[in-house]
């Protein structure tokens, strides 16, 4: 992997990498000996990653990923051992995870082997997902006495519905990329060696287009999961009536009267 | 008054250019004109070994199939025939395999001479994997007979092929083939038009499967061979 560009200010900590490739911001976990468990110090390098991300404007999608063997296994249970109440509520993980959720690009992760409880959670903070085939996904937080408590048992529920979530983390069972494509949690399943690259290209599929339609529309399917049907009709209206004041706007219809391609640039 | 029938012949261009690319882009071609022109039917004619592409695909720099170019005109072109919204019959009469074997499951009535025979193609080569044909002829056929065609190369005969399901129709010979074909297209061109389509949604209402299948598939293009270069976002290289 040739990256044009590393992180340098505000240099992530060596377990999370930052490249870029055209407009495509690539977030490695890389913490093998741990099986990526999600420490503080990961999340802490993945909230800096989005900072930089979102900070750079030639940036226009986000990959997120482990690389092809593992995603994340989960939060560090030693440092969950530890973990007070008090300490939770106040953490700079729960911190971590309000950044992940405000993260305003598109987002792909690309999820291979163990994708289970933070992990999990993690994947489904992105907008799409791309998992290897060998994947396996599931919320075994009850088989330690908790439960996913950074989104796991409020997605399952909006993505795959109320029973299948409460099997999920009622009994901890896993399930493999292809019960979770049929769930509706992934978008496409890719052999393991392809997983990052197939996440790539579909992040530069979203790329290619008017970033600003991009931030909006991607906006519009989040609030589908909170607002009633006529407040997200509502909210859709508006945010078209935005765009019609771009000149993204123009260029994408100018181009497709001229049988071109459109030539977006954020405005 | 619009034919009923919207006719595509596909002759043999010889070894070295079966289902080749302008051969595949003409057929896309064809196919959308059909699905404009009125017609009720379309029957599809492959002349001998037309649809015989696992040689080809046997002989081709493996360079050439990179995943953009296996799901945009090879698996495009399987799935245009699955979504078109009328019925295809498709009249073989030689060797189909490989991405031709792939096509031939895409349609919906097939029909034989003795002469057909059907494999996805040698396990050494690259063929299997990029028609969709393991996946159709799986769920068409059975896994068992399409794990063996993918492990041992065999072909199935006409015969054998009638016998699994793979053909519906077996004629004796070449012109009782193309009588058979063309009957069964007539048939089915006098169809009311609600109830072909009705029928034609439930017969290809695992397309949302299949398309995922074929997109996993293209990315196996890249597992078949060392992968030298990280692809930037369009499918261009890294610098």
């Amino acid at each position: 992997m040739v990256a044009q560009q590393s992180g340098t200010a505000g240099v992530p900590p060596p377990t999370v990498s930052y490249e870029v490739y055209g407009h495509v911001a690539v977030l490695t976990i890389s913490r093998p000996e741990a099986r990526n468990a999600l420490s503080t110090d990961v999340l802490q390098g993945l909230a800096a990653g989005m900072d930089q991300a979102e900070a750079d404007d030639d940036v226009r999608a986000l990959v997120l990923t482990g690389g092809p063997r593992i995603f994340a296994s989960g939060a560090d249970i030693r440092e969950l051992r530890k973990t007070t109440p008090a300490d939770y509520l106040l953490s700079e993980r729960m911190a971590c995870w309000l950044r992940f959720n405000r993260f305003p690009k598109p987002s792909v992760a690309a999820v291979a082997g163990y994708v289970l409880g933070g992990g999990c959670e993690l994947a489904m903070t992105c907008d799409l997902v791309v998992a290897a085939d060998d994947a396996v996904f599931g919320q075994p937080e009850v088989k330690l006495g908790i439960l996913p408590g950074a989104g796991g048992t409020q997605r399952w529920a909006r993505v795959a519905g109320r029973f299948r979530a409460a099997e999920l983390a009622l009994t901890g069972r896993t399930v493999d990329a292809w019960t979770a494509q049929e769930l509706g949690l992934v978008n496409q399943v890719v052999p393991a060696e392809r997983v990052v690259d197939a996440a790539v290209a579909l992040a530069g599929d979203v790329a290619v287009h008017s970033p600003i339609a991009t931030r909006l529309a991607r906006a519009a399917v989040r609030a589908s999961e909170e607002l009633p049907l006529a407040g997200g009709l509502e909210l859709e209206r508006a945010l078209l009536g935005t765009l019609l004041s771009t000149d993204d706007h123009l260029e994408g219809i100018d181009a497709f009267l001229e049988k071109r391609t459109a030539r977006f640039t954020g405005r | 008054m619009e034919a009923p029938i919207a006719r595509i012949d596909l002759t043999d261009p010889g070894p070295g250019h079966r289902l080749a690319e302008p051969v595949r882009l003409d057929l896309r071609e064809r196919l959308r004109q059909a699905s404009r022109s009125g017609a009720r039917c379309v029957l599809l004619t492959v002349e001998a070994d037309a649809f015989d592409h696992a040689p080809e695909a046997a002989r081709l720099d493996s360079e050439q199939f990179t995943q953009p170019v296996v799901a945009g005109q090879v698996h495009a072109l399987v799935l245009q025939l699955v979504a078109l919204p009328l019925p295809v019959v498709v009249r073989l009469d030689g060797a189909v395999s490989g991405l031709g074997l792939g096509l031939a499951l895409a349609t919906d009535v097939r029909v034989a001479g003795p002469a057909a025979s059907f494999a996805l193609g040698p396990p050494d080569s690259a063929a299997a994997l990029l028609s969709g044909a393991s996946w159709l002829l799986s769920w068409g056929v059975g896994t068992a007979v399409a794990t063996r065609l993918t492990w041992t190369g065999d072909a199935l005969d006409a015969l054998a092929a009638e016998q699994v399901g793979l053909i519906a129709r077996l004629a004796i010979d070449a012109s009782e083939s193309e009588r058979a074909a063309e009957d069964l297209a007539a048939e089915l061109a006098e169809l009311p038009v609600a109830t072909a389509s009705a029928l034609k949604r439930l017969t290809v209402r695992d397309r949302v499967q299949l398309a995922a299948a074929l997109d996993y598939e293209s990315w196996l293009a890249g597992v078949a061979r060392p992968v030298e270069h990280m692809t930037s976002p369009a499918g261009q290289e890294a610098p």
